[in-house]
C-alpha cells in the first residue's frame, strides 16, 4: 500500500477523500466505530435481502402474470429451500464458509413469529405488517426498470424480436385454458411483454441480490471473527466478491407446471457485473425517483430534473431524518434492517440520541454510511478492471487513476449528497 | 321494519371509529411492526358503512324518515341535530361510501411505499365521517360544522407529506381559503337564526316562502350563505386552493375532485331557497358559476400537469352545478354531481396509476402510453365520454337537462364549457396515449391489482350509470335527446373534442402548441396570477396591517407605558432590563404594604387573643 | 361547604413547608389539589340547577367597623371557575420540571394561588374580595421573578405595577360604591345601588372597568401581558393566562354587570367596541410574532375580548357564552402554554423561524404536535372542540344586540385560524433540521397533562351541554336584573339628558 502519492495534491473539494481512495481507502473514514457499523448494518441488510432475492425470483418464476397476485408475498417452502449459489455445500462458489444454502434461520424464525413472537397463520403475521416489507424490494427493481442508460444489454435485449417471441410462447402458456385473459392479450399483447419485462427485471435483481446475501453473512462473519481490522479490509473484500461474481449469468426462467420456459436464456451471456451490479447501483444508490414526501411533482414548480440521468435521490443523496415520515419509502428498509439487528448495533444504538426510539433514523444513517462503502468498492472496482494499479510507477497512470477518482466524486458535489455528512462520528 | 334506516345515525359514526383505530397505528405508537392494519380496519368500517347505508336505502326509498337528537341546549337556543333519512340522502351517502371504499383499496397500491398509514387513513375516515354527517343532516347549523370539519380534514391530508415545502404552503392556503368561506358561511348562519327562528332546511323553506324579507337584508344574508359553497366549489376567486392541493396524495386527490368538493354545491342545493329571496345574490351565484366555469375551462387547457388540469376542470365542472341550481334546476344539479362523481374519479384513478410508475405530472413527458397501458387508457376515454356531454354515458343526462333550461346566453357558456372540456381532454389523452414513447413512458407496465381492480370496478359503474338512471327512474324524458339545446351539447363536445384530437392525437403540429399571443397562454397556465392577485391584496394587507399594529404595540402603547413608568417613578431610569437593587425595592415595598394590610384586617382575631 | 375549597390548599402549602423532604413536594401538592378538584367537582354534583343566585353561603362576622366579613358563596358563574383553577393547578404542577430549583417553595406558592383564587371567586363581599384579589399577586410575583425566563426582573416588575393599580382602581371603586350609596356594610348583598346617581355610577364602573381591564387584559391596558407570560415559566403562564385573568372578566361581570346593570346599558356600546378592538387587535400581533409563546399569548388577547363583547351585549345567550367562553379559553389556553412550554424545553427556541418539522414520529415530537394541531384549531373554533361551542354561543347570543362588532369577531376568529396555521406549519410541518434535530425523546410522563386537557376539550365540544348547564340559571338571574330596571332607568336617563 502507498504511503504517499506522487502527484501535487488535489485541488477537488473532496480532495481529502481522493487521496483516501488512492491510498486505496474507501470514502467512509477508517474508523473502528464505523466499521463496526457497517458491518452491523450489513448483516441485518443480508437478512431480509435473503428473503427479497427468493421472493424476486419466485414472483418472476412462479407467480409470473396472476393478474391478482395476493400472495405474491407467501415463500413458499421451494423457495425458502432454493440453494443459493454462493452458499451450502452444492455452491458454484462458496462465499460464505460457514452459512447453508437454504433460507436464513433468523428469517425462517422471523416469518415464522414476527415480532409478535407468536407462531400464527402467515396471513395473520401479513395483515398485521408483521412481515419482510417486500414493496421496498419492489420499488428498487422498478427504479432499475424505469431507468434508461444505465450501461449494459439487457435493458435493449426486452425490445428485441427474440425476446417477444420467448414471452409469447411463456404468456400462451401460462393463460392456457383461460379465453378471457388470452383474449385479453390478443387484444393488447404489449400490456403483457410489459409486465413479462418488469418480470425479468425482477430475475434480474433477485439474481443480484442472491450474491450479495452470502458475501454480506460471510463479512458479518469474518468481522465477528477479527479477520476485518478496518474499513479498507470490509471494502476490500467486496471488491473481491464483485470480480468473484462479475462473471455469473443474469437469465429469467419462468416455471408453468412442470414445464421451464427460457424468457432471457442463460446463453445469452448477460453478465451479472455489468446487467445487474452496476445498474443497480447506478438506479437505486444514485438515482431512484423523489420521495413524494419530499419533493413536489407539480410540473410547474420544477423540482424534478428535466432528465433521468439527473435523479439524485438514491441513499447516497438522502436525508435520513424524515424516515418513517410518510412518503419515504427507504422507511420499509430501514424497517425490516431493524428486526435483525445484532446485539453489538442494537446495544450502540441504545447509546445515542433516543436509543430505541429513533433506532430507524439511527440505523438509517449506519446504512448511509455502509453504502458510500459499498460504492467504493464498486469504484475501486471498476478502477482494477478500467484502469491502473494505485501503485503504478507511471506518473500518466495516476493522474489517469485520479480523474477517474474526481470524476466519480464530482457526483457528489451535490447539495445533497451526504458525503461531507458521513466523514463525522456525529452525524448519526 | 326500518331498523337500519333508524340507526343511520350510525354511518358517520363508524367512520369516526374508524379514525380512532387507524391512528393507534401511528408509527410513534408502533414501533415493531409496520402501519398497514390502519389501512385494513378502515377499509373494514368503511364496508361496514356502505353495507348499512345499502340497507337502509332499501327501506326509505319509498318512506323517507326524519328524526332530530337535542345537541345543546343554551337559554333560548336549541341547537338539534336535525336528520333526514330519504332516497336522495342516503343515496347520496351510497355513492360517497362507494367512492370511498374504492379509493381506500386503491390508495392500498398508491401508498404501498408509504409510511404513513396510519395518517392517512384516518383522515380519510375523517371526510368519510364528515360528508356522511352533511348528507344526512337537515340543518343548515350542522353543515356548516360539518364543511369546518371537512376543511379541517383539508388542511391535514393535504398537509399529508407535511415534509415537502410545497405540501406545506398548499396545505396553508387550503384551508384558509376554505375557512374564509366557512366563517363568511357562519356569518350567515348565525344572522338567519334570529330572522328565521331555525336552521331546519325544511322549515327554513317554508320560512323563505311566506318571508317579507328587506331586500338589502336578504342580498346580505345570501351572499354571506353564498361564500361557504364558493370556497368549498373553487369557485373564483377562490380556486387556488385546490390547484395547490394536487399536493397531495393522489387518493386523497380522487376523493376531494370527485366528492369533497362537490359538497359545498350540495349545500348550496339545500340553501337555494334561502338564496332565492335575492334576485342580486342569484345573480351573483349564476354570473359566479358561469365565469368559473368558463375561465376554469380555459385555464385547464392551458396546464401542463396533470393533475392541475383536472383541478381547474374541477371547478368549471362545479361552475356548471352553481349555474344550475341558480337557474332552479336542482335535481339536474344533483344528478350531474353524481354522473360527475363517477367520471372524474375514473379519470383521476387512470391517471394516477400513470403518475405512480411514470415518475412525472408532466403531460409533455408523457407519450405513447396506449399500447402498454390499455386498462388504464379504457379507463380514461370511459371517464372522459362520461365526463363531457356523449350520450348515453353519465353526464349526459345532467348537462341536456340542464342545457334545456337555459337562457341563450347561459347555453352558450355550458356549450363553451363542454367544448373546452372536451378539447381538454382530447388533449390529455393524446399527449399521454398517443404519440412517440419518451424516457419517462418507454417502460410503463400495468400497476399493482389494487390499483387496476378499483378502477375497472369504477369502470363498470361508468358504463353502467345510464341503466342505473333508468332504474331509477332518473333519467329524464327522453325526447330531451332530440332538443335543440342538446343537439348543439353534443355538436360542442364533437367540436371541443375534435379539436384536441386533430391537434394532439393525429397531427404533426409541432408540441408544445403555443397561441399566438404569448402574454394570454401565460395568463392561463398561471391560473389568471390568481396567486400574485392574493399576495398583492389579502396577504399584503394582512401581513401589513399585523407588522403595523405590531410596530404601534411595540413602541407606541408599550413605550409610552414605559415613558409613564418613567415619570411616575421619577427616577431617570428606564424599567427595562432593571435587576438591580432598586426592583427588589418596589417588590417590598409592596410584600410589606400587603402584609401590613393583612395585620390590620387580622386585628380583631389578634386582639381576640388577649 | 366552601371553605375546604380555601383551607384545603392552604393547609397543603404548609405541609409542604413543613415536610422534611424537598422532593416530596410535588406529591403533597398534588394530594392537596386532587382533593380540592374533587371538592368542587363534588360542589358541582350537589349545586341545584334551579337556583339562580348565590348557593352554599357562608358567613361570619369579622371587623364590623369596616363592614367586612367572611362571607362565601357561589353560584353558576363562579362554580364553573373553581373546578377550572383545582384542575389548572394539578396541570400546573406537571408543567415542565426539569431540573427545577426550589421545588418546594415553587408548589406552595402554587397552592396559595389556587386558595388565592378560590377565596376571590367565593368571596360575598366586596373588601373580602380585594384581599384575595390582591394577595394572589405575591406568589404570582414570585413565581415570575424566581422561575422566570431570561428578563423576569422586568416582566415581574411590570406585572406587579400594572396589577396593584388594577387592584387600587377595584378597591377605590368598592370604597366609592359602598360609601357614596350608604350600603350598610361591603356585604355583596347589601350593595343598594339604585341611591347612586348616574354621573357617579358611571364613574365607579369606568374605573372598574379599567381595573379590572387591565388584568383581562383589554387593549390598551394589556403591555403587561406578553411581557409577562412570555417570560413567566409555563407552569405560571397557564396559571396566569388559564385562571388569573379570568378574575378579570368574572369581576366585570359580577361587580360590573350585576351590580350596575342599568349603567352597563349604557356603556355597553363602548365596551363591544373595546371589546372588537381587543379582539382584533390581539389576533393582528399574534399574526405578526415569531416567537410562539409571545403569538399564544396575543391569542389570549383576542379571545378574552369575545368575552367583553359578549358580556357587554347582555342578553342571555351572550351572558352566557361569555362564561362559557372563560372555561373554554382556560382550558385552550392552558393547553396551548402547556404544549409551548414542552416545545421549548425540547428544542430549545421558541422561534418560528428555526422550528420546523415537529411532527416527525421517530425524532420529532409526534404527540405533542399532534395535540398542538388540535389546540390550534380548537382556539380558532373548528367546531367539534369546546372553543367552537363557546365562540358560536356568544356570537349567536351578542348579533341580537351588536351585529357589527359580531361580525368583526367572527372575522377575527379568520385571523386567528391564520396564525394558527402559521404556527403549525412552521413548527410541526416541514422537514427535520439536520444539525439542530437531536432533541431528547418525551415520555407519556411528560405529556398526560395535554393528552388530559385535550380529552375534555374533546368531550366538551362533542358536548357542550356538560359545560352550559351549570351557568344557565345564574344567567338568567343576571340577564333578568340587567334587564328588569334597565327598561325603566333609561327611560329615566333619557329624559334627565334632555
Amino acid at each position: 500500500m502507498l504511503t504517499t502519492t506522487k502527484l501535487p495534491p488535489s485541488t477537488h473539494r473532496y480532495s481529502e477523500i481522493i487521496h483516501r481512495l488512492e491510498a486505496g481507502g474507501s470514502m467512509l473514514p477508517d474508523t473502528p466505530e464505523n466499521l463496526m457499523q457497517i458491518i452491523g448494518i450489513y448483516k441485518a441488510y443480508a437478512v431480509p435481502m435473503d428473503f427479497y432475492w427468493r421472493d424476486l425470483l419466485y414472483i418472476a418464476e412462479r407467480v409470473f402474470l396472476d393478474p391478482l397476485p395476493f400472495f405474491k408475498y407467501f415463500l413458499p417452502q421451494e423457495y425458502l429451500d432454493l440453494p443459493n449459489h454462493y452458499a451450502g455445500e452444492t455452491a458454484d462458489y462458496r462465499v460464505w464458509q460457514k452459512g447453508e444454502a437454504s433460507a436464513h434461520p433468523e428469517l425462517l424464525e422471523f416469518m415464522d413469529k414476527g415480532e409478535l413472537k407468536q407462531k400464527l397463520p402467515k396471513i395473520f403475521h401479513h395483515l398485521w405488517h408483521d412481515r419482510i416489507n417486500m414493496e421496498f424490494a419492489e420499488a428498487c427493481m422498478r427504479a432499475m426498470l424505469w431507468h434508461q442508460g444505465m450501461g449494459g444489454q439487457f435493458y435493449d435485449y426486452l425490445e428485441s424480436e427474440e425476446y417477444i417471441q420467448n414471452s409469447d410462447r411463456a404468456i400462451k402458456a401460462y393463460f392456457k385454458g383461460n379465453p378471457l385473459m388470452l383474449g385479453l392479450y390478443k387484444l393488447f399483447p404489449e400490456m403483457f411483454y410489459e409486465k413479462v419485462r418488469e418480470l425479468s427485471y425482477y430475475a434480474n435483481l433477485g439474481l443480484f441480490w442472491e450474491v450479495m446475501a452470502p458475501v454480506f453473512f460471510e463479512m458479518s462473519d469474518l468481522y465477528d471473527a477479527g479477520e476485518f481490522k478496518t474499513v479498507p479490509d470490509a471494502m476490500n473484500f467486496l471488491i473481491n466478491g464483485i470480480f468473484i461474481a462479475a462473471g455469473r449469468p443474469i437469465y429469467h426462467h419462468v416455471y408453468i407446471g412442470a414445464e421451464c420456459y427460457e424468457i432471457i436464456p442463460k446463453s445469452k451471456g448477460f453478465m451479472w457485473l455489468y446487467e445487474a451490479a452496476l445498474p443497480y447501483v447506478e438506479a437505486v444508490f444514485y438515482r431512484t425517483a423523489p420521495f413524494r414526501g419530499t419533493k413536489s411533482y407539480n410540473a410547474q414548480a420544477k423540482q424534478v430534473p428535466e432528465e433521468q440521468k439527473d435523479f439524485h435521490y438514491g441513499i447516497l443523496y438522502a436525508d435520513v431524518f424524515p424516515v418513517g415520515t410518510a412518503g419515504i419509502p427507504p422507511t420499509l428498509l430501514m424497517q425490516d434492517m431493524f428486526h435483525f439487528l445484532p446485539p453489538y448495533l442494537l446495544e450502540y444504538y441504545q447509546k445515542y440520541c433516543r436509543g430505541e426510539d429513533d433506532i430507524l433514523i439511527q440505523l438509517g444513517i449506519t446504512f448511509q454510511r455502509s453504502m458510500y462503502n459499498v460504492t467504493s468498492a464498486v469504484i475501486q472496482a471498476l478502477r482494477v478492471a478500467l484502469l491502473y494499479p494505485l501503485d503504478d510507477p507511471n506518473q500518466e497512470h495516476l493522474l489517469k487513476n485520479r480523474q477517474f477518482f474526481e470524476a466519480q466524486l464530482d457526483r457528489f458535489l451535490r447539495p445533497e449528497a451526504r458525503l461531507s455528512d458521513i466523514q463525522s462520528q456525529e452525524y448519526r | 321494519m326500518n331498523t337500519f334506516s333508524q340507526t343511520v345515525w350510525l354511518v358517520p359514526i363508524y367512520s369516526l371509529f374508524g379514525v380512532l383505530l387507524a391512528l393507534l397505528w401511528s408509527p410513534s405508537l408502533i414501533r415493531r411492526t409496520g402501519p398497514r392494519p390502519a389501512g385494513y380496519v378502515s377499509l373494514l368500517l368503511t364496508s361496514f358503512a356502505l353495507l348499512h347505508s345499502v340497507l337502509a336505502l332499501k327501506e326509505v326509498w319509498s318512506s323517507p324518515i326524519q328524526f332530530s337528537v337535542n345537541w345543546l341546549h343554551a337559554a333560548n337556543l336549541d341547537i338539534a341535530f336535525d336528520v333526514e333519512a330519504s332516497a336522495t340522502t342516503v343515496g347520496a351517502l351510497v355513492v360517497i361510501l362507494s367512492l370511498n371504499l374504492l379509493t381506500q383499496i386503491y390508495a392500498i397500491a398508491y401508498l404501498e411505499m408509504d409510511w404513513g398509514w396510519a395518517r392517512f387513513y384516518a383522515l380519510i375516515a375523517l371526510f368519510e365521517a364528515g360528508m356522511s354527517a352533511l348528507m344526512l343532516t337537515n340543518s343548515l347549523f350542522f353543515s356548516y360544522v360539518m364543511l369546518e370539519i371537512l376543511t379541517l380534514g383539508t388542511y391535514l391530508l393535504i398537509g399529508f407529506w407535511f415534509n415537502q415545502s410545497l405540501v406545506v404552503t398548499g396545505a396553508r392556503d387550503g384551508f384558509l381559503t376554505k375557512r374564509v368561506g366557512d366563517l363568511i358561511l357562519l356569518m350567515g348562519v348565525v344572522a338567519l337564526y334570529p330572522l328565521a327562528g331555525t336552521w331546519n332546511y325544511d322549515e327554513l323553506t317554508v320560512w323563505a316562502s311566506t318571508v317579507d324579507l328587506d331586500p338589502t337584508v336578504a342580498t346580505l344574508l345570501g351572499l354571506a350563505l353564498l361564500a361557504g359553497p364558493l370556497a368549498k366549489c373553487a369557485q373564483f376567486p377562490l380556486q387556488l386552493w385546490l390547484d395547490e392541493a394536487m399536493e397531495g396524495p393522489m387518493p386523497a386527490t380522487v376523493l376531494r375532485n370527485a366528492v369533497v368538493v362537490s359538497t359545498g354545491a350540495w349545500v348550496l342545493i339545500k340553501m337555494q331557497p334561502i338564496l332565492n329571496l335575492s334576485p342580486v345574490v342569484v345573480n351573483a351565484e349564476i354570473a359566479i358559476g358561469a365565469f368559473t366555469a368558463v375561465s376554469c375551462a380555459a385555464i385547464a387547457l392551458a396546464q401542463i400537469d396533470i393533475k392541475r388540469v383536472f383541478s381547474y376542470a374541477t371547478s368549471s365542472y362545479l361552475g356548471v352545478v352553481f349555474v344550475a341550481v341558480g337557474t332552479g334546476q336542482q335535481d339536474a344539479a344533483l344528478m350531474l354531481l353524481l354522473t360527475y362523481a363517477i367520471a372524474m374519479a375514473l379519470i383521476l384513478m387512470s391517471v394516477g396509476g400513470i403518475i405512480l410508475n411514470n415518475i412525472s405530472q408532466d403531460i409533455t413527458q408523457l407519450g405513447g402510453l396506449w399500447k402498454r397501458r390499455p386498462i388504464s387508457g379504457i379507463c380514461f376515454v370511459v371517464g372522459a365520454l362520461s365526463l363531457v356531454a356523449v350520450p348515453p354515458l353519465g353526464c349526459f343526462w345532467g348537462l341536456a337537462s340542464i342545457a334545456n333550461g337555459l337562457s341563450p346566453l347561459l347555453l352558450a357558456v355550458l356549450l363553451l364549457v363542454n367544448g373546452l372540456t372536451a378539447c381538454s381532454l382530447a388533449r390529455v389523452f393524446g399527449l399521454l396515449f398517443t404519440g412517440p414513447v419518451t424516457d419517462w413512458t418507454r417502460r410503463s407496465p400495468e400497476g399493482l391489482w389494487a390499483l387496476v381492480l378499483p378502477m375497472t370496478i369504477l369502470l363498470g359503474f361508468a358504463l353502467h350509470v345510464p341503466q342505473s338512471l333508468a332504474v331509477l327512474g332518473l333519467l329524464p324524458n327522453l325526447a330531451l335527446v332530440t332538443q335543440p339545446a342538446t343537439l348543439l351539447l353534443m355538436g360542442s363536445t364533437l367540436m371541443g373534442g375534435g379539436v384536441g384530437l386533430f391537434l394532439y392525437a393525429f397531427s404533426t403540429v409541432s408540441k408544445p402548441i403555443r397561441l399566438p399571443i404569448p402574454g394570454v397562454q401565460d395568463f392561463l397556465a398561471y391560473d389568471f396570477y390568481t396567486a400574485q392577485l392574493y399576495k398583492v391584496t389579502v396577504i399584503a394587507i394582512v401581513g401589513f396591517l399585523a407588522k403595523a399594529i405590531n410596530w404601534c404595540d411595540r413602541v407606541l402603547v408599550d413605550g409610552a407605558v414605559n415613558l409613564v413608568g418613567l415619570l411616575t417613578l421619577a427616577s431617570g431610569q428606564s424599567l427595562k432590563y432593571n435587576t438591580n437593587g432598586q426592583m427588589q425595592f418596589y417588590a417590598l415595598s409592596i410584600l410589606l404594604g400587603t402584609i401590613f394590610f393583612g395585620l390590620i384586617l387580622c386585628y380583631p382575631l389578634l386582639s381576640a387573643l388577649h | 361547604m366552601l371553605t375546604p375549597l380555601l383551607l384545603i390548599p392552604l393547609f397543603g402549602a404548609i405541609a409542604i413547608a413543613l415536610y422534611p423532604k424537598p422532593q416530596a413536594s410535588r406529591t403533597i401538592a398534588t394530594i392537596f389539589s386532587l382533593v380540592t378538584l374533587a371538592w368542587s367537582l363534588y360542589l358541582l354534583s350537589q349545586f341545584d340547577l334551579n337556583i339562580g343566585e348565590i348557593q352554599f353561603t357562608e358567613f361570619h362576622r369579622w371587623i364590623d367597623p369596616l363592614g367586612l366579613n367572611y362571607s362565601l358563596g357561589v353560584d353558576g358563574l363562579s362554580l364553573p371557575l373553581l373546578a377550572l383553577n383545582g384542575l389548572l393547578t394539578i396541570i400546573a404542577l406537571y408543567t415542565n420540571r426539569k431540573d427545577m430549583e426550589r421545588s418546594r417553595l415553587h408548589d406552595s406558592l402554587i397552592l396559595l394561588i389556587n386558595a388565592g383564587i378560590a377565596g376571590a371567586l367565593m368571596s360575598q363581599n366586596l373588601l373580602f374580595f380585594i384581599i384575595f384579589y390582591e394577595l394572589e399577586l405575591i406568589p404570582f410575583y414570585l413565581l415570575i421573578a424566581i422561575w422566570g425566563g431570561e428578563k423576569r426582573g422586568y416582566a415581574s416588575t411590570k406585572f406587579i405595577l400594572y396589577t396593584a393599580v388594577s387592584g387600587l382602581l377595584v378597591l377605590a371603586a368598592f370604597l366609592g360604591i359602598t360609601f357614596l350609596s350608604h350600603s350598610p356594610s361591603f356585604e355583596f348583598s347589601d350593595i343598594a345601588i339604585d341611591n347612586l346617581d348616574l354621573t357617579s355610577q358611571l364613574i365607579l364602573l369606568t374605573a372598574l372597568l379599567i381595573g379590572f381591564g387591565i388584568k383581562i387584559p383589554l387593549v390598551p391596558l394589556h403591555t403587561w401581558m406578553p411581557d409577562t407570560y412570555v417570560e413567566a415559566s409555563p407552569s405560571t403562564t397557564i396559571l396566569l393566562g388559564g385562571i388569573f385573568a379570568k378574575l378579570g372578566t368574572y369581576g366585570l361581570l359580577r361587580f360590573g354587570l350585576q351590580l350596575f346593570p342599568a349603567t352597563w346599558h349604557i356603556i355597553s356600546p363602548s365596551l363591544a367596541i373595546i371589546g372588537t378592538v381587543s379582539v382584533i387587535y390581539g389576533a393582528m400581533n399574534a399574526i405578526a410574532q415569531r416567537d410562539i409563546k409571545r403569538m399564544v399569548a396575543y391569542s389570549s388577547i383576542g379571545h378574552m375580548g369575545y368575552i367583553l363583547v359578549a358580556a357587554a351585549a347582555g342578553t342571555e345567550l351572550s351572558v352566557l357564552g361569555a362564561i362559557a367562553q372563560m372555561i373554554a379559553h382556560g382550558l385552550i389556553l392552558a393547553l396551548l402554554f402547556f404544549l409551548v412550554g414542552i416545545v421549548e424545553q425540547t428544542t430549545g427556541t421558541r422561534d418560528l423561524d428555526v422550528l420546523n418539522g415537529l411532527m416527525n414520529p421517530i425524532r420529532g415530537l409526534p404527540l405533542t404536535s399532534g395535540l398542538l394541531i388540535l389546540a390550534g384549531m380548537a382556539s380558532a373554533g373548528i367546531p367539534g372542540l369546546v372553543g367552537f361551542a363557546a365562540e358560536f354561543v356568544v356570537f349567536q347570543g351578542s348579533f341580537a344586540t351588536f351585529p357589527i362588532p359580531t361580525l368583526l369577531c367572527i372575522f377575527s376568529s379568520g385571523l386567528t385560524a391564520v396564525y394558527f396555521v402559521i404556527l403549525i406549519n412552521r413548527t410541526c410541518f416541514g422537514k427535520l433540521d439536520n444539525v439542530r434535530a437531536y432533541y431528547t425523546r418525551l415520555t407519556i410522563n411528560d405529556q398526560w397533562p395535554a393528552l388530559v386537557l385535550t380529552a375534555i376539550v374533546l368531550f366538551l365540544g362533542v358536548q357542550p351541554n356538560w359545560l352550559l348547564r351549570w351557568m344557565e340559571p345564574t344567567t338568567t338571574t343576571l340577564v333578568s336584573e340587567l334587564h328588569a330596571p334597565a327598561i325603566v332607568q333609561i327611560a329615566e336617563i333619557d329624559n334627565s339628558y334632555r
